[in-house]
């Protein structure tokens, strides 16, 4: 038997040990695997409605990066404005609004894209410019948080996820419709009384909320948000997000903990970097979807 | 119903149009001719309040348009141009409800007049052009609001589909109010319309016209 205690020492009950192996260590983990993966896949569904881009993604478009410049400044350069996820969060947010506003000025959806990638790259060598001027501890805890991890989230920061991902959920199923009248173009959705603005506007809030969150706990994660909305559009065949929301969160949670399970010495004898895993596992995926895209 | 008062639209800061006053009746057809880059679509669009104008107004039914909210305006104005790409997985059917409540009688008619019951099940994004320009207009016609607006609406329709559809519009226009753009002025002059001519960023009504009379307006 072993005691399950609060951190003052105090007991709280008393379990064998496998059970407290699953409470503390292996159940908090899935758990962040799956609303991380979950989330991300939304917040990937709501991207590539409103830039009308079907690469669009938490990780490719670059909000990840904004995401993660948040949290270098926090970690390398000590500057904390309430909190690690707020932070990720406003970082995620700006960024997407840069990107939404240059998008009115853009004809072309490949040229969005190649804006958030190349946004992507400059914050990287920002962040990397940091790392040169910051101090071997901060530096080591910021390089363990940028691989990507489901495991590092303590019980606390569970609560987090546990209150945002039903909470964004809902807020996405709440809109389903007006983001279905969407998916015509922002001005035909106008035409037919859809306050388009406001609308991206909650669908950028949701997204940037989403990759914030998963980003400050998790690390950036990759791929999930591009190909678990495909393969909820591929496998359902529909448009409608009152389907497509809750089937991209439940086909991302599944591709998290499959990607995190697999990673966790299964596979090659050792433990992988979780976003190795899933990039093999994604990239193929979407190739193909370009592939036949580009016919 | 539609009135233009004053009305003057800037794109990139070059005037497009200037003083345009005009007053649409409550019903009947319009058909605005002009070449291109003369401010056909500009035009539509500021009647339909996509396109905010520089000074002036657009009132419907005593009304400025852009002051409307965005449901009312949706429930008086609807407006068509090219056909652009519609992402997969959406039906016809579901195409034209979209935006809508549904209403199986409506949807059946509407596929008829435009000769889509065909493709009723098929995906309008696997559509050609033509057949996306009808779905379009079908949804125009689904929507049957009292004042449409249409952006060279015939452009990829084949022979019979333009005949079909200029009948069905001449008598939609009985009970509606139906601004069309053209470029071909042997199109407009066929049909039981009001032609208009948009050169030199002004609007003028051509009374009695004559093929030979657009041409040379054009010219």
């Amino acid at each position: 038997m072993a005691n399950v205690m609060l951190s003052n020492g105090l007991i709280l009950w008393q379990l064998p040990e496998w059970k407290v192996l699953l409470w503390q260590f292996r159940l908090p983990r899935v758990v962040a695997a799956l609303i991380a993966g979950g989330i991300l896949s939304v917040a990937g569904l709501l991207m590539q409605n409103v830039f009308k881009n079907p690469l669009a993604g938490p990780d490719v478009l670059g909000i990840s990066q904004g995401a993660s410049l948040a949290v270098a400044l926090s970690l390398l350069a000590g500057i904390h404005v309430g909190g690690l996820v707020l932070m990720a969060v406003i970082g995620a947010l700006i960024y997407l609004l840069f990107l939404l506003w240059m998008s009115k000025y853009l004809r072309s959806p490949i040229t969005l894209l190649l804006i958030g990638v190349m946004g992507g790259f400059m914050i990287s060598a920002f962040i990397s410019t940091m790392e040169v001027f910051s101090k071997a501890e901060a530096l080591k805890s910021f390089v363990l948080w940028s691989m990507g991890s489901f495991s590092k989230v303590s019980p606390s920061q569970l609560i987090y996820l546990l209150i945002m991902g039903p909470l964004l959920m809902g807020i996405g199923l709440w809109f389903s419709k007006s983001f279905d009248v969407l998916l015509l173009g922002r001005q035909k959705a106008s035409l037919l009384g859809v306050n388009s603005r406001r609308v991206m506007l909650f669908a950028i809030i949701v997204a940037g909320v989403a990759t914030g969150l998963s980003t400050s706990l998790c690390g950036p994660i990759a791929f999930v948000g591009l190909v678990a909305p495909h393969l909820s559009k591929w496998l359902l065949k529909t448009y409608q997000h009152k389907l497509l929301i809750p089937a991209s969160f439940i086909i991302g949670a599944s591709v998290a903990v499959l990607a995190d399970w697999l990673s966790s010495g299964v596979l090659a004898g050792a433990i992988l970097p979780v976003n190795a895993t899933l990039s093999i596992l994604a990239a193929p995926v979407i190739l193909y979807l370009i592939v036949k895209k580009a016919g | 119903m539609i009135a233009l008062k004053n009305l003057q639209v800037n794109l990139g800061g070059k005037v497009i149009l200037e003083d345009l006053n005009f007053q649409f009746e409550k019903t009947g057809l319009y058909v605005i001719l002009g070449n291109n880059g003369a401010g056909k679509t500009t035009l539509l669009k500021t009647i339909c309040g996509l396109q905010n104008p520089n000074h002036g107004i657009v009132e419907a039914e005593g009304k400025s348009v852009h002051q409307l909210s965005l449901s009312e305006r949706s429930s008086i104005i609807q407006y068509v141009d090219d056909p652009s790409p519609i992402p997969a997985f959406i039906k016809l059917t579901e195409y034209l409800t979209l935006g809508y409540q549904e209403d199986g009688m409506q949807i059946e008619t509407v596929m008829q007049q435009l000769q889509l019951v065909d493709l009723k099940d098929r995906e309008v994004a696997s559509f050609s052009r033509g057949q996306q320009q009808k779905a379009m207009l079908a949804k125009l016609f689904y929507g049957d609001q009292p004042v449409w607006l249409m952006d060279e609406p015939s452009n990829y329709l084949d022979y019979p589909s333009l005949l079909h559809f200029w009948a069905e519009i001449q008598e939609k226009a009985k009970q509606k109010l139906i601004i069309a753009t053209l470029h071909n002025p042997e199109e407009a002059i066929k049909l039981d319309a009001q032609i208009l001519i948009i050169e030199q960023k002004r609007l003028n009504k051509l009374e009695n016209p004559s093929l030979n009379g657009i041409i040379q307006e054009l010219n």
